[in-house]
């Protein structure tokens, strides 16, 4: 009789459990490890992504410090240095700050070069050096291309730059050095020599020149602001400007984990799944087990120690499973990741390995595994020992039974396939499952559509932009020369270009007509929703609500002027509807008409259709007006142009306007047979004659789509793809047992005279009645969702690029795999358990 | 006449210090249509004999011959059809098909064989084992007595030459046993049959025409 707290016995037992049940338990651990290796996977991916997105406000940031001063005398940030929550520093001094208006928002700090300090601002010359002579100067490419200084070193370059006062000077530099820098809006640097520095300020040095900048990073980077500005006031300094990294912002950091979090998702399935795969598992060597349990209730066990056993084994499949589980989900991590996250040097898998993943994946398995196995267990300590013994004898449905008694193979095949109904449902109940979620993430990934996406983002096969322009937070310099005419004839002259089409546009101030001006009011003060109006829904942006201040009070305002041709024209008929007057290809050639575009709502914002429109001093008549889609112009214009008005002429009657306006973009179609070597010369052109052009290739976006649709898609794929894995091999585990556990029963048909080529057509027979079994429950269920549920699905992703495809691929792809496992598996296990004397295998198992 | 002949039979399970030599050199004969029992201590061999005569099992040398037919040379399909046609079995535990109704496992033998059954016949044994109400049923709906009329029944169903039994009554009460008994003896005369049964129980083994006691895999008649 075992004692009630004698807990030792149940450890032995599952030591012995392992020794005699290696295959249950192999598979229990082979389950376990591949629910280990998902959720390892999904929670370093939820890491990293989140990681990722903090570094990216880190890099928006523009340096990895977690603190900048600014304004500080070297004293000052001495002091600051020496305070005991300071981990480390590094410095920089400023003479000033670019003020052309061409660098649009960003803020570019003129500055002494600083190794230390240019490294945590990422801003360290890739081409050429930093300054070492009088009047040498570095810059970040956007910064050459807003200005339109060519990339070449020893090229002049012209700044305007606002002093320690305000004081702003225009001093001529020589370029040294440039680099890509990732810094975008702030904390950029122009690095100049100590010299130079000296010339333009002198006395820059000077103790109490309030130009030094400290880059602090602190023991504790927790609440950042507060630490900052109490660092202030215990050495007596408050005041003094400071700025904290966004990516220890604390709202931020929130954000980023609210982000991650649909990357945390798939945790659910697993878990779903995963219990529903041990389960199934440990269900189907139930029948076993149940009278291996009544025989052990039987004498004496409680219900205590039978938990306490299954939880042991729960643990030790548990814990066996988790170091490959673990690799597993290590190596999926390093795979995926890099997919997921994409633009980084290091791998990001090891870039943002961390621990804590492994811990809440070990945790989660266990919570798994150990709730599959004892819900069971649960259910079998309410049960005295004989019903525990009577559940394990599964009754045979009334109904199939031959008349004549006589009974055939197919026959014979009809009852094994009954007897154990409850386990097949299980089994097909996984694998249902699984193939639901992988349809699932099928139908998403099909339904994003590349033609939509592209048809908006690269409408052309290549996009040549002049550099002041490629971004869309850059500002557009028009004095820019980054595509010349000979840029434009020599593509033209390319054999593998079908059409070059061009774009030029130009800042004009117009004034507006009584009439104008009062449609335009009209049409702002239009209500939006019944809360605010037209206008008010503008107000964040100060300048734009200035612009149509300015045209309201004064009647001026900022026409665009933009000529084009081709592809260009086709993209605005194509898609910006005229809102009056209609387009008339000869008579829009003709030079004397133009389109006048405005908001993309309906109603009328600009000169409408058969009005006059002086441009540049000629008189034109609108053609029509159109709700402008002005997708297909890049970069910004400028801030005094945030309201404007769009005039669009020929490009032949603009040069006339504006002779010598370079150009602004190209639009190049080729013959996609030929692209290799169009590419090769693009890539030639790039690395060595660009003088500040960006290149835009719709292959490029073809490229990007198709990764960024898989990465979508990805997470839920691989979870997808593991649990079908686990399905079948929970089905092959099931027919496995069915099959061997009838080791003596197959010995007893053969002494009653069955061949063993009668035994192998019963296990064949049996092996397809299984798979029917499974595709008649798998088919119309798939169908169902795939049909009924997936449309909602794709509707609430509400994806522009998205629309509802119908496919049944991934159920097409695993039916014949599940008819060949159904099949091979019993015939494969027949060749193991035939071997040796019928006398021999009729003992088996006694 | 006799329907059974065994010559120099020997059989070695395992190899080297666990061998265990069941049957050492034995030879028999079985006269047809008598009822022989075989005794002996646990582990003495009877189980190998007799699944060495109802070709169960291959013996390491010597040869066995079933109503002419000699057993080592035939090949697997062989033997199935040999078991099928020849030999019928009733083993302690009864193995009966559990998915198929008693009914169903008489006739399993010829439903294998692809065969009619003789509807006559086969109301004939179930009447004489009082199986008529029962045939519906699964084996897991029957008693142990129930279940070992059936398989009684299974195995005279395909009207074999030689009907072996292992133990038919080990695991059932005396009095099923001694109906059980009854009624495979009554069975086999009604069919003229030869019945070779092994038991422990000496006074089955005396109601017998002959008692074969085999000891340390050796015969001592």
């Amino acid at each position: 009789m075992l004692a009630n707290n004698n807990l030792k016995a149940c450890r032995t037992l599952v030591k012995r459990d392992f020794r005699f049940h290696p295959i249950k338990n192999g598979i229990l651990i082979f389950a376990t490890m591949l629910v280990t290796a998902l959720y390892t996977f999904v929670f370093l991916l939820g890491g990293s992504v989140k990681g990722a997105l903090l570094l990216k406000y880190q890099y928006s940031y523009g340096s990895s410090s977690q603190i900048i001063y600014t304004g500080l005398t070297s004293q000052q940030a001495d002091t600051i240095a020496g305070d005991a929550n300071v981990k480390s520093t590094v410095r920089l001094c400023t003479i000033g700050q670019l003020s052309d208006p061409m660098l649009g928002q960003r803020l570019v700090k003129l500055a002494v070069t600083g190794q230390d300090y240019a490294e945590t601002v990422l801003s360290i010359p890739s081409t050429g050096n930093f300054p070492q002579n009088p009047g040498e100067i570095a810059l970040d490419e956007f910064t050459m291309d807003s200005l339109g200084v060519p990339r070449e070193l020893g090229a002049p370059v012209v700044l305007r730059w606002a002093g320690p006062g305000g004081k702003v000077h225009t001093s001529e530099f020589t370029l040294c050095g440039w680099w890509a820098s990732p810094t975008i809006f702030t904390e950029a640097c122009a690095w100049i020599s100590g010299d130079t520095a000296r010339k333009l300020v002198p006395g820059y040095q000077d103790k109490a020149s309030h130009n030094v900048a400290l880059g602090v990073n602190l023991w504790q980077p927790e609440n950042l602001s507060q630490q900052a500005a109490s660092i202030l006031e215990e050495q007596g300094m408050a005041g003094i400007n400071f700025t904290v990294n966004l990516a220890y912002n604390e709202v931020l950091k929130g954000q980023a984990a609210q982000q991650a979090i649909p990357y945390y998702f798939p945790s659910i399935l697993v878990f779903m799944c995963g219990y529903l795969m041990v389960y199934c598992i440990a269900h189907v060597a139930s029948q076993r087990d149940i009278m291996y349990y009544a025989g052990l209730k039987s004498l004496g066990m409680t219900p205590r120690q039978m938990r306490r056993l299954m939880l042991e084994q729960g643990c030790a499949v548990s814990f066996l499973g988790f170091l490959p589980g673990w690799a597993l989900g290590l190596g999926l991590d390093y795979v995926i990741t890099s997919r997921v996250i994409s633009g980084m040097e290091e791998n990001p898998a090891l870039y943002f390995l961390s621990w804590p993943p492994f811990v809440m994946a070990a945790l989660c398995t266990l919570l798994t595994t150990l709730s599959a196995c004892l819900l069971p267990m649960g259910r079998l300590c309410r049960m005295t020992p004989a019903q525990a013994a009577r559940s394990a004898k599964d009754p045979m449905p009334r109904y199939g039974r031959s008349p004549d008694g006589r009974i055939t193979l197919r026959g014979l095949a009809l009852r094994t396939l009954a007897q154990g109904r409850w386990n097949t449902l299980l089994s097909a109940l996984s694998l249902l499952l699984a193939m639901v979620l992988l349809s699932s993430v099928w139908i998403q990934y099909v339904s994003l559509r590349e033609d939509m996406y592209l048809s908006l983002n690269s409408p052309w096969d290549y996009s040549l932009v002049d550099g002041s322009a490629y971004l869309s937070v850059q500002r557009y310099n028009e004095n820019n020369r980054g595509i010349t005419q000979e840029t434009v004839e020599e593509l033209q002259a390319r054999p593998e270009v079908t059409a070059v089409s061009a774009l030029k546009s130009r800042e004009i101030e117009l004034s507006a007509s009584k009439e104008l001006q009062q449609r335009i009011v009209d049409y702002y003060s239009q209500p939006y929703d019944g809360t605010m109006t037209l206008k008010e829904t503008q107000a964040g942006y100060p300048e734009w609500c200035a612009g149509v201040d300015r045209l309201e009070q004064a009647g001026r305002y900022m026409g665009l002027v933009v000529g084009l041709e081709g592809a260009y024209l086709q993209y605005v008929l194509d898609n910006s509807p005229f809102t009056s007057g209609s387009f008339d290809a000869a008579a829009f050639a003709s030079g004397d008409y133009v389109l006048a575009a405005g908001a993309y709502r309906e109603g009328i914002s600009t000169p409408a259709a058969g009005e006059p429109i002086e441009l540049g001093g000629r008189t034109y008549t609108v053609l029509g007006s159109v709700m402008n889609d002005d997708a297909y112009i890049s970069g910004e214009n400028s801030t005094q142009a945030a309201f404007h008005i769009v005039y669009i002429l020929p490009l032949g009657e603009f040069d006339t306007l504006f002779p010598g306006q370079a150009y602004r973009q190209l639009a190049v179609d080729i013959d996609l047979a030929q692209q290799a070597a169009f590419e090769a010369y693009l890539d030639h052109y790039e690395q060595g004659q660009n003088q500040g052009m960006g290149i835009k290739r719709r292959s490029e976006y073809v490229t990007n789509f198709n990764v960024a649709r898989l990465n979508m898609v990805l997470p839920e794929l691989i979870v997808a793809l593991v649990m079908l894995g686990i399905a079948f091999i929970n089905f092959a585990n099931m027919l496995v047992v069915k099959t061997v556990s009838r080791k003596s029963d197959f010995a007893v048909y053969e002494s009653l005279g069955m061949t063993v080529a009668q035994l192998r057509c019963l296990l064949f027979l049996e092996g397809v009645l299984h798979a029917l079994v499974m595709i008649l429950l798998l088919v119309p269920g798939v169908v169902f969702f795939s049909a009924v549920v997936m449309p909602a699905v794709v509707a609430a992703e509400g994806s522009w690029y998205m629309a509802y495809r119908f496919s049944l691929l991934p159920l097409w792809a695993a039916l014949p795999a599940l008819l060949a496992l159904a099949v091979m598996t019993p015939l494969v296990c027949l060749q193991f358990i035939t071997k040796g004397s019928l006398a021999g295998r009729m003992r088996w198992g006694e | 006449m006799d329907i059974v002949t065994v010559r120099h039979l020997q059989k070695t399970f395992g190899k080297g210090e666990s061998a265990v030599h069941a049957l050492n050199g034995i030879d028999l004969t079985i006269e047809k249509g008598k009822f022989t029992a075989i005794i002996g201590a646990s582990g003495s061999g009877k189980t190998t004999l007799l699944n060495m005569i109802g070709g169960l099992d291959i013996p390491d040398e010597g040869e066995v011959i079933v109503d002419g037919i000699n057993l080592s040379g035939l090949k697997e399909k062989e033997l199935a059809v040999f078991r099928r046609s020849k030999v019928g079995f009733v083993y302690q535990d009864f193995r009966l098909v559990p998915t198929l109704t008693a009914k169903e496992n008489i006739l399993f033998p010829l439903s294998l064989a692809g065969t009619a059954p003789d509807l006559a016949f086969f109301r004939e044994i179930t009447g004489l084992l009082h199986l008529q109400d029962r045939l519906d049923a699964f084996p897991q709906e029957l008693s142990g007595g129930g279940q070992q009329r059936v398989a009684i029944a299974r195995a005279l169903i395909a009207k074999p030459a030689l009907l072996l039994a292992d133990e038919p009554t080990g695991n059932l009460d005396s009095r099923s046993g001694q109906n059980v008994l009854g009624l495979l003896k009554l069975s086999v005369e009604a069919c003229h049959q030869t019945l070779v049964m092994i038991t422990h129980n000496l006074e089955i083994a005396q109601m017998a025409h002959r008692v074969i006691r085999v000891e340390d895999g050796r015969i001592h008649q």
